[in-house]
């Protein structure tokens, strides 16, 4: 166990953020989900209770007859605002202080620095490219991100829980976001930042990094390893592996999706072209993790493999 | 229930009050603003606590140690009678005029009030007037420009009130009514009278500023350090010490040091130790001065030092020494490195003794072999250049003879006259060029025979092995040379034993078949004397341990009887040029050796070599008949190939390999990941070794040590061979390669000199490869190897036997005379066996193989040396008439000055016990200055000279001979230091035979 090896990266100024984030990222979700799942126990009570419903809103607060059902932004929340504000200033002010910026030596073009890492907010997009190659990493895959986000609104009509937290109406969102963001996209962070060094290499925690490490690892195409030499063969059969799986996981999606009543009713009122646009999505995130897997634990490197394109 | 009846415990979320987080965290936010300014304002300016202490320890120093240290000296010569005599002289001056200086002063007093009161008032009129005009000048309409200027005019009419001051001293005040030329008037008068006032001042006081003048010059010459004013300047001026950065911008390299915000002591002008101000931060710079000829103004610090000398937060920030800054500060030990970045095309920089340890190491440790690195070995490159050239050339000139003919066929059958014109003339000019061809060629060709005499190896010719040296010690000696001859410059290689077979095997198959001339044995006693006496000293050593005497330039000879042939050693050392012949190579191409030829007669060289070759032990060695087996050889040949042994050695079938190591030119700029640490680093980082030094110093300490752990195969593994250096010399080298950069200063500021400097500088280069320092002085502390042995050291007599100082030859010697001497040091073609002009030493100036042109280049550095013209012509001498050559032979041979006592006059029978030059050839050899000087003062020129000292004394600027005046000097008006000068210089064979019949 190299505990200066481990000190090292994790003082790094550089990685203040994401060790922080290890532990924020967490804290925050259980903190929200408690919320949630506080109000999901308030509207159950209310939904017994007619009389109740009338005279109570859905605060979390344990409530009392007699309290106003709404209050003013000004001064209530904008005070609580102001505090965040004034720590959140705090924080960033001791932050500046004591932590340097930075800052390494002149960039020097004939000499790559080893490991070499972007910022660590796009370190997600540089561990993807471990995995794909770079135009669907570092194009389609961020593109696909944007335009999803874009689109949730025009997806996700579902009224419900605007405005307060809660997990029985937003199921399917909440879940989606635990995987998509925490999940995955802060996961591959972490391993961007903690795990890769020299030459990209997967260390585990308290490993040396040492740049004279040599590791055999062989990664092949799928095609190779079922034992098909020529195209198109090649191409059609990754193609059919592509298609099986957008059709496996579309309808284990859709099992997914009208598991409930609730999430049924919500179905039901999709147009065809949302559910459709929903579900690419949902099944080209959830092939990143495929692929990860199958690269990281069978030595997987294209699963499909076109003169044009290799995925 | 309605609800209002209710009574509810109160919202917490309307009512619950958050004062008290509020006041905590703006408290916070407070506290880190405070924080923010500390630490903007101190923690992150140190210098500011090291200015403040500065200030404090350094007004102390000055105070308590300085200033009456000072104050003592200073009090000494103000006690001395020349001193009290010149202050006197000023008293006198200053007391002589002070009565009309004290009028000169109440009167200018009194004019200079009234000047600028005349001026206010007439400053007042003329701004009112300057307004207007100015309305004048831009105004368009002229109508408007009349009325203005009739303003003017009445202004200039306007009659003020001035109130003037006397000039009478008395310092009352007149009302006076004046107009605006009145006024100006008064004010232009007084300030002519204020400056005929001041300069009648200044002449009055002329002759007392002249005396003061004259009184603070001898001080300040008498006063070793600061006088008492300028000390308390220093004091005063750390009174007022401003707590800023101090900061050195050189804009056209964008350099900004500000290294003086906490080594404020570095260039005060007193000198600070390390320990006078608490802290050795504090010390003034060790060696002044380089900063003299290095203006820190002009070189800022980082540009020798390295470090970052922008950063002012921290030491380690400031220095450099951390892993993201490329340039960090040189260690001590290694601080020379700065001046190779300037000075790299040197190989002897004066001040810098452990860089040129460092460059000595690179060159006679043999690194250039191997590693190419630009300007060591420079000849065989410039060979290769110029072999190309004149291929080139000489195809381009074929070519134009070719076509030359072509045109002058074409012309011959052309159909026009004009055409036919043209082809001749075309013809006509490839002659010309082929003509200017054929000087350029010359011009190379001359330049190719001086190269390929220059051009030399590193180590010996392994093509003469088989004539030279016992079989069965090769491989003994490739196993380990340093076993053999502890401090070989051959280096260790990790050779297996079988690599060592077939090394040996290729090496001795391959070598050279020859007969060698028998001689009978000499006397081994003689031969030890000469040995030691002759010069091989100088560059060789005998004795092991502490018995080990001699010079380390060239090989250990303890055991030289065990390896090499009586027979070879008598031809190598009468004439190191004679070879074995080489069908392959032409005497022209062959390379000449390192060695010289000190002009042995036959029997001395048969008695030297009969001694050498007594020195042995009883060694036994194995037989060695693998030796002549063919199928090793073939592969030892590709390992010979892989170890670089033809980077040093000429062996045959391997003269065109080229070197195998890697390019070190600039290897203290080669990235630090380039640098190969291997397994070594992950402890380098830990240990805080992961740098430049700290790999240059690991590989030359144990050039194996990347190895260490590494799974290879023996061939893989790392070749550089263990040179087993002292630590000593790897400071010297780490300094050299940490300095080997590709410097990013602009021209002007590295040493690359194109007048006469540059002849220094290229002449120590054959200097250091000829080992001349070896038993000369050239330099101020250069300590020849002659110096070390205690015959030389012990016994007064041999001390004077030591070869002569050379610090003032260029002054001292005529350089045509130098150029012959070099080439013959015998100064004669018959009887070789001799010294031109020292023949009582009985070390020999040998004669180097030198080309023409090294001959040139040496000649050039000494002159350069000594800022002498090439070439030199001599004043024209005033002939001596006869009584003047009376005077001088008498002061010759007078008892007083018996210079024939010591001096070569060429009567043999006196010559034996000569131990100084002969002065007969001084016209044709020396210089009259130099010798005029050598007269005066011979000790100032060369110290510990057996020339005596004061053989004349000024007499009101003239010199006399300072023994018993002979009679027919005794009215002699001119100089006679001059006079013995002229008599030497215009010596001719009659009044030779004169002077020597005096004696």
């Amino acid at each position: 166990m190299d505990w200066h090896q481990l000190w090292t990266i994790v003082s790094l100024p550089d990685n203040i953020p994401i060790v922080g984030m290890i532990f924020i990222l967490p804290f925050f979700t259980w903190y929200g989900l408690r919320q949630a799942f506080a109000n999901d126990r308030l509207i159950d009570r209310l939904e017994a209770d007619p009389d109740l419903a009338k005279t109570h809103h859905r605060k979390v607060e344990p409530f009392q007859k007699g309290w106003a059902r709404e209050l003013h932004v000004w001064p209530y929340l904008l005070r609580m605002e102001f505090l965040a504000a004034v720590i959140v200033t705090v924080i960033l002010m001791v932050w500046s202080i004591a932590l340097d910026a930075p800052l390494e030596e002149p960039a020097n073009p004939s000499l790559t620095m080893n490991p070499s890492k972007a910022p660590w907010y796009f370190l997600g997009l540089q561990e993807m490219l471990v995995y794909f190659d770079p135009w669907i990493a570092g194009v389609l895959m961020p593109t696909l991100i944007i335009i999803g986000l874009i689109v949730i609104p025009y997806i996700d009509e579902n009224p419900l829980g605007n405005g307060y937290y809660t997990f029985r109406q937003r199921k399917f969102a909440i879940w989606t976001f635990i995987f998509g963001f925490i999940i995955l996209w802060s996961t591959m962070i972490v391993i961007g930042t903690l795990i890769r060094g020299p030459g990209w290499m997967w260390f585990w925690p308290g490993m040396t990094w040492d740049h004279n490490r040599v590791i055999f690892e062989i990664n092949r195409d799928l095609h190779e390893i079922v034992g098909i030499t020529s195209q198109p063969w090649i191409g059609l059969f990754g193609g059919a592996v592509v298609g099986g799986f957008f059709a496996v996981s579309g309808y284990a999606c859709h099992r997914l999706i009208t598991a409930t009543a609730f999430s049924r009713k919500i179905l039901e009122r999709m147009t065809l072209a949302q559910y459709v646009i929903m579900q690419a999505l949902l099944i080209i995130m959830l092939s990143l993790p495929v692929k990860i897997a199958a690269r990281l634990l069978f030595r997987v490197k294209y699963v499909w493999v076109t003169p044009w394109f290799n995925i | 229930m309605p609800e209002s009846q209710v009574n509810p415990a109160p919202d917490p979320l309307a009512t619950k009050s958050y004062s008290v987080h509020l006041l905590v965290s703006t408290l916070l936010l407070m506290l880190t603003l405070v924080w923010a300014i500390y630490d903007e304002v101190e923690i992150m300016r140190p210098y500011k606590e090291y200015q403040a202490r500065f200030r404090g320890y350094y007004t102390g120093f000055l105070m308590q140690k300085v200033r009456p240290e000072q104050a003592a000296k200073e009090e000494a010569v103000r006690s001395s009678a020349e001193y009290r005599a010149l202050d006197a002289k000023v008293n006198e001056a200053e007391a002589a005029a002070a009565n009309r200086v004290r009028e000169i002063d109440t009167e200018s007093a009194g004019v200079t009030a009234r000047m600028t009161d005349a001026r206010g008032a007439f400053q007042i009129l003329r701004s009112e007037m300057d307004a207007l005009r100015y309305l004048v000048e831009v105004s368009h309409d002229d109508e408007e420009k009349d009325d203005l200027r009739a303003d003017i005019e009445d202004i200039r009419q306007r009659v003020v009130t001035a109130a003037l001051t006397k000039t009478d001293g008395s310092g009352e005040v007149e009302e006076v009514e004046m107009k605006f030329d009145q006024l100006e008037d008064e004010f232009l008068g007084m300030q002519t009278r204020r400056a005929e006032l001041q300069a009648e001042r200044l002449a009055v006081l002329g002759a007392a500023d002249a005396a003061r003048q004259e009184r603070d010059a001898f001080m300040s010459e008498q006063l070793v350090g600061l006088n008492s004013t300028q000390i308390d300047g220093l004091i005063t001026k750390m009174r007022d010490f401003p707590i800023d950065i101090k900061q050195i911008h050189l804009s056209d390299i964008d350099l900004v040091d500000r290294c003086e915000s906490c080594h404020l002591g570095i260039r005060e002008p007193v000198a600070i130790g390390r320990a006078d101000l608490r802290y050795p931060v504090f010390q003034s710079h060790p060696r002044p001065e380089l900063l003299k000829i290095h203006d820190p103004e002009a070189f800022g610090c980082s540009s020798c030092h390295n470090g970052n000398g922008r950063a002012t937060r921290s030491i380690t920030k400031g220095h450099g020494r951390h892993k993201f800054w490329l340039y960090p500060l040189y260690h001590r030990e290694n601080v020379e490195a700065g001046c190779q970045q300037c000075h790299a095309k040197e190989v002897v920089t004066p001040g810098a003794e452990v860089l040129n340890a460092g460059r000595s190491l690179f060159l006679n440790k043999g690194c250039w072999g191997c590693h190419r690195f630009e300007s060591y070995d420079a000849e065989s490159e410039e060979l290769t250049t110029v072999r190309q050239a004149i291929g080139n050339l000489a195809a381009t000139r074929a070519a134009n003879a070719k076509e030359q003919q072509v045109s002058l066929d074409l012309g011959d059958s052309a159909s026009d006259a004009a055409e036919s014109r043209r082809h001749y003339a075309r013809a006509e000019e490839l002659r010309l060029t082929n003509t200017t061809i054929d000087a350029e060629l010359h011009n190379l060709r001359e330049e190719d025979r001086n190269l390929a005499k220059e051009v030399k190896k590193f180590g010996p010719s392994l093509k003469e092995i088989k004539v030279k040296d016992r079989k069965e010690w090769i491989p003994v000696w490739l196993e380990n040379p340093h076993e053999f001859r502890p401090g070989s410059k051959m280096p260790v290689f990790r050779l297996s034993d079988d690599d060592i077979r077939k090394i040996s095997a290729y090496l001795w198959q391959n070598a050279l078949d020859g007969d060698l001339q028998q001689h009978p044995q000499g006397n081994a006693e003689n031969g030890k004397e000469l040995f030691e006496t002759r010069g091989c000293l100088g560059c060789h050593s005998i004795g092991e341990g502490g018995e080990r005497i001699g010079g380390n330039f060239a090989a250990n000879l303890s055991r030289v009887g065990e390896k090499t042939n009586y027979n070879y050693l008598v031809r190598w050392i009468r004439n190191p040029a004679e070879v074995t012949p080489d069908p392959n190579v032409p005497d022209a191409m062959r390379p000449r050796p390192v060695m010289p030829s000190l002009r042995l007669s036959l029997g001395e060289t048969r008695d030297i070599a009969t001694y050498l070759a007594g020195r042995k032990t009883d060694a036994v060695y194995a037989a060695a008949d693998y030796m002549d087996d063919t199928g090793l050889a073939a592969e030892g040949k590709e390992l010979i190939r892989h170890y670089g042994c033809a980077g040093c050695h000429e062996i045959s079938g391997l003269e065109t390999e080229g070197r195998i190591g890697t390019e070190l030119t600039l290897e203290g700029s080669k990235p630090l990941e380039r640098l190969d640490f291997a397994l070594k680093t992950h402890e380098a980082e830990t240990e805080g070794w992961y740098s430049h030094k700290g790999f240059f110093e690991a590989k030359l300490e144990n050039p194996e040590v990347f190895d260490e752990g590494k799974e290879k195969a023996h061939l893989e593994k790392l070749r550089m061979p263990d040179f087993n250096l002292s630590p000593d010399e790897i400071d010297a080298l780490t300094t050299f390669l940490l300095g080997a950069v590709d410097t990013a200063f602009p021209e002007q500021y590295r040493y690359e000199p194109e007048d006469e400097r540059a002849d220094v500088q290229e002449g120590w280069w054959i200097l250091a490869r000829h080992n001349c320092t070896g038993c000369h002085q050239i330099r101020p502390g250069n300590v020849s190897s002659f110096m070390t042995m205690p015959r030389y050291t012990d016994d007064p007599d041999w001390a004077e036997q030591l070869p002569p100082q050379l610090y003032t030859e260029g002054a001292r010697v005529q350089p045509e005379w130098l150029r012959g001497f070099l080439k013959n040091p015998a100064l004669s073609e018959t009887s070789l066996d001799r010294n031109g002009v020292r023949s009582y030493l009985h070390a020999r100036m040998p004669t180097f193989y030198f080309s023409d042109r090294q001959i040139s280049k040496i000649t050039k550095f000494f002159m350069a040396r000594d800022s002498q013209p090439i070439p030199y012509s001599p004043e024209p001498m005033e002939p001596l008439t006869a009584g003047e050559r009376a005077i001088g032979r008498q002061l010759f041979t007078s008892e007083a000055a018996p210079c024939l006592k010591c001096h070569i006059s060429g009567v043999p029978s006196r010559d034996v016990n000569a131990s100084a030059p002969n002065f007969l050839i001084a016209a044709e050899r020396l210089k009259p200055n130099w010798t005029f000087r050598w007269l005066l003062e011979p000790a100032a020129i060369a110290p510990g000279t057996a020339m005596p000292s004061e053989l004349f004394r000024d007499d009101n600027g003239r010199w006399v001979f300072n023994g018993e005046i002979p009679v027919a000097a005794r009215n002699y008006e001119k100089d006679q230091a001059e006079l013995l000068t002229r008599y030497m210089f215009q010596m001719d064979n009659a009044e030779l035979r004169r002077l020597q019949a005096l004696q």
